[in-house]
């Protein structure tokens, strides 16, 4: 129930607003001085977390944080929006299809053995096996050979991405399906880590103590539901990290995290939203609301005749009150929505493209229903109950009722997750539905294109609306020589979507972490926490 | 005597057939489909999901997949939850926790309750008396959360005499302040049954007689009323044990004890089959050997119930 809140929560990208340090002054106060760089402050610091999934990155699709310390991959992001080489040298590309990756030499695993272009290779044609049944397997879908691990019945006759090749110990060459000039962002994700060769002889057993090329290195095996503990790895050829281990503490239940930090028991934890009120009362000088790249949104039925007429939609979307339901549920931590993406994203986001429509204006809202021909009935609205999002989702049913004068406004609240995602996959919600996607890389493309396009993997989110302009615009992007253009061609995708009005943009969410007086220096970006540069006091 | 324990427990086996069959079809009959849902907003690929539903034999009709289950079942393996944790280590990890918070809480019931049900119905009406009757009212017309966080946040946050949650420092002090929240409920609940069944009890002809016959007061209380006042508790405290073994998810919720209870709410918000059905299958069978134990008590405490 968790991983996929989490996942959810991990929105990935942003740019300008980097990190909203709330009272801050938090950054000085260490006895390190100096520029800060590489310097180790020792000492070992905590970090409130859900029970890992899985610790195998290609399989993990929840422990962000744990990932980070034991793993490194080639890029990472910290509080850029734009790539930062991690264990890449260079990644090249003359026509965004076939992409050279050159590795820095001389890094190894936590077991001594050296990481290789193979331990790539290797790791990538495991995730992307099929019958390994691996969660971050769709992230390698676009590489050439990958439908070949992934038949539609029956099981692969190989068992190697034929676009991966290794050319030599420290240079890959990868072969795409599809132009995609943001292979270097997607780089970032899970299912692109290394694996040592000692992971390939007993999958479960690595599972539970991994060995990693990151940061810091496991103490021991995996504590499930108590804690996982790992220590500075001093052969790490990366930025140091400045404390010498991490005990990631395990909670069933956010709210007990947060209240063990009022404590001072845990350090670091992210915020539950029912804290969103208190946090700055409870952390006055360390709370952390980061922009991520993170839409919610409120989806429509699009195979129902009833929600055809975009005036509807847009009907629905003035009736809504953002800053009002702002305050009321989330404190005001996070953004009303004037677009899909905020200033996070790369190129400083779209702000304002969705007009007058996305503006809270209860009369206009009632013209535009009535010129859509009125409402007749009830109007239902779906979300998965007993998650968090049941406060958010009667508020906003309220506003609806209040401003757009419909009599029957009511919830359709479903048991649970796995109701709610299977009445969106089958086509059975009635009326508005609850929408969210948080962007595992900073890039637009995540979102527009899984979202948006007709062949994306969260296009349920959407109820399935589909465009073939955008489509050709999104695979323009995709194709463009450079970011820049890659950036202008996303911004007119969405401002066709927005066109075309399939969903009720609402807010730009954040990641929210409170830290105890332990540590400083607690950076949040789209790699949620910077945890080597985490300072212990 | 040991013909009737036999018989019973002959029963839990049909018993036990009989609820692993319910519970699965139980978790079968929920909509949605749980492994679609694991990709949460994004979808997986049809190749992974294909692959996990063979791996959990969730293609199969119903019936195959329970027999299924059974065999596996008989050569030890209870199965794994979706991310490959065999079940038996789950319930071996979280067993002794949620054991020891139950058993912890139960003693305090047992200890508190009865003591308390004694001495308000010895001492009828007095302060004492009506004080007793006014906490334990109050108490149990608390919602148990709003109990458990407000210690939390008095005991462990302010006060910083207990540990907030966790496990970390092991019985008894990381238990002792959900224990008693969970104990505060049933020891309610004993004291006023202990406390009726007292007076009612004291107010019968044996007891006339036995004080007639020159027995001490202390030997009346303790050896003949107390005795016949406890039918009823000892059958609410068997009860109650198997209560405070399934039904701690609130409490191991909020102080973080990684226990069944948690386990078994999380697995059915999940739709894990086999790991909804080997806990609740342990369940019940704690319930129906608490059950058997209370039985067993009757005759203990009163002659007059044989088990033939």
């Amino acid at each position: 129930m968790r991983t996929w809140q989490r996942l959810t929560a991990l929105a990935v990208g942003a740019a300008l607003l980097t990190v909203t340090a709330c009272g801050g002054g938090s950054d000085d106060d260490s006895s390190t001085g100096g520029d800060g760089g590489g310097e180790s402050s020792g000492g070992i610091f905590s970090v409130g977390i859900d029970e890992p999934d899985f610790l195998l990155p290609g399989r993990s699709q929840g422990a962000f944080d744990e990932m980070h310390a034991l793993f490194s991959g080639l890029v990472k992001f910290g509080d850029q929006s734009e790539p930062q080489l991690l264990h890449a040298e260079s990644i090249e590309s003359d026509d965004n299809i076939v992409w050279t990756i050159a590795l820095k030499p001389g890094w190894t695993f936590h077991d001594g053995t050296p990481v290789t272009a193979q331990s790539y290779a290797d790791a990538w044609n495991a995730t992307a096996y099929g019958p390994n049944a691996w969660g971050n397997n769709a992230q390698l879908a676009n590489i050439v050979g990958w439908d070949e691990l992934n038949p539609a019945e029956g099981t692969p006759a190989t068992d190697t991405l034929s676009g991966v090749e290794v050319v030599d110990e420290n240079t890959l060459r990868v072969t795409l399906k599809t132009a995609d000039s943001q292979f270097p962002y997607k780089l970032g994700q899970p299912g692109f880590y290394p694996l040592p060769e000692v992971a390939f002889e007993d999958f479960d057993a690595f599972n539970e103590a991994p060995v990693g090329n990151g940061p810091f290195m496991m103490d021991g095996t995996w504590e499930h539901d108590v804690q996982l503990s790992v220590t500075r790895y001093e052969d790490y050829q990366g930025p140091q990290p400045k404390a010498d281990g991490i005990t990631f503490r395990i909670y069933s239940d956010t709210t007990t995290a947060y209240t063990d930090a009022i404590g001072g028991a845990v350090d670091i934890v992210s915020v539950p939203q029912e804290k969103y009120k208190q946090v700055a009362t409870d952390f006055p000088d360390s709370f952390i609301a980061f922009n991520a790249i993170r839409l919610d949104w409120l989806g429509f039925p699009l195979w129902d005749p009833r929600f055809q007429d975009p005036r509807l939609r847009q009907a629905v979307s003035m009736a809504i009150d953002r800053e009002a339901v702002n305050e009321a549920i989330f404190g005001g931590l996070y953004t009303p929505a004037t677009s899909l993406h905020g200033p996070s994203a790369p190129g400083g986001g779209t702000e304002g493209l969705c007009g007058e429509f996305c503006e809270f204006d209860p009369d206009r809202a009632k013209e535009l229903l009535a010129e859509a021909g009125g409402w007749e009935g009830p109007m239902e609205i779906w979300f998965p109950g007993g998650v968090g999002y049941d406060q958010t989702f009667e508020a906003l049913a309220n506003q609806i009722r209040q401003n757009l004068g419909i009599e029957e406004v009511v919830t359709k609240s479903q048991p649970g997750f796995v109701q709610f995602i299977d009445a969106l996959n089958n086509q059975q919600a009635t009326g508005p539905f609850r929408g969210g996607w948080g962007s595992l890389y900073p890039s637009m493309q995540s979102l527009l294109w899984s979202v948006f396009s007709s062949n994306g993997d969260g296009r349920a989110g959407a109820g399935t609306y589909a465009n073939p302009e955008v489509d050709a615009l999104i695979a323009q992007a995709d194709a463009a020589p450079s970011l820049d253009e890659a950036t202008e061609l996303y911004k007119a995708a969405e401002e066709q979507i927005l066109a075309d009005f399939p969903i009720v943009p609402l807010f730009y969410a954040k990641y929210v972490y409170a830290h105890s007086a332990n540590v400083s220096n607690v950076i949040i970006g789209f790699d949620q926490i910077e945890l080597t540069e985490v300072v212990v006091n | 005597m040991g013909k009737y324990v036999v018989g019973r427990l002959l029963q839990l086996v049909l018993v036990f057939f009989g609820v692993t069959l319910l519970i699965y079809l139980a978790v079968y009959a929920l909509p949605g489909d749980p492994i679609r849902a694991l990709g949460g907003d994004r979808q997986l690929p049809d190749s992974v999901i294909n692959a996990m539903r063979a791996q959990f034999n969730l293609d199969d009709p119903v019936l195959l997949q329970y027999l299924k289950y059974l065999g596996n079942l008989f050569t030890g393996d209870l199965g794994t939850d979706f991310n490959g944790r065999p079940v038996a280590d789950l319930m071996a990890q979280r067993w002794p926790v949620t054991i020891r918070l139950a058993l912890t809480a139960w003693v305090i019931q047992v200890v508190l309750g009865v003591g308390l049900g004694v001495l308000t119905a010895l001492r009828k009406g007095t302060w004492l008396d009506h004080t007793v009757l006014f906490f334990t009212v109050g108490v149990i017309s608390i919602p148990v959360f709003v109990l458990a966080y407000t210690a939390q946040i008095v005991f462990g946050v302010r006060l910083g005499i207990v540990p907030v949650s966790g496990i970390d420092e092991g019985w008894p002090v990381s238990y002792l302040l959900p224990s008693i929240i969970l104990a505060v409920f049933g020891l309610a609940s004993v004291a006023r049954l202990v406390r009726a069944s007292m007076l009612e009890n004291l107010r019968a002809d044996y007891v006339k007689t036995a004080t007639a016959k020159g027995l001490s007061p202390r030997r009346v209380v303790y050896r003949h009323v107390l005795r016949n006042s406890l039918i009823p508790a000892v059958t609410f405290l068997g009860i109650d044990l198997g209560y405070l073994l399934g039904g701690t998810v609130i409490i191991e919720g909020v102080f973080n004890l990684p226990g069944v209870g948690q386990l078994l709410f999380s697995s059915i918000a999940a739709q894990q089959g086999p790991v909804v059905v080997g806990v609740a299958t342990v369940l019940v069978v704690i319930f129906l050997l608490a059950n058997l134990v209370v039985d067993l008590l009757y005759g203990v405490l009163d002659p007059r119930i044989r088990h033939e």
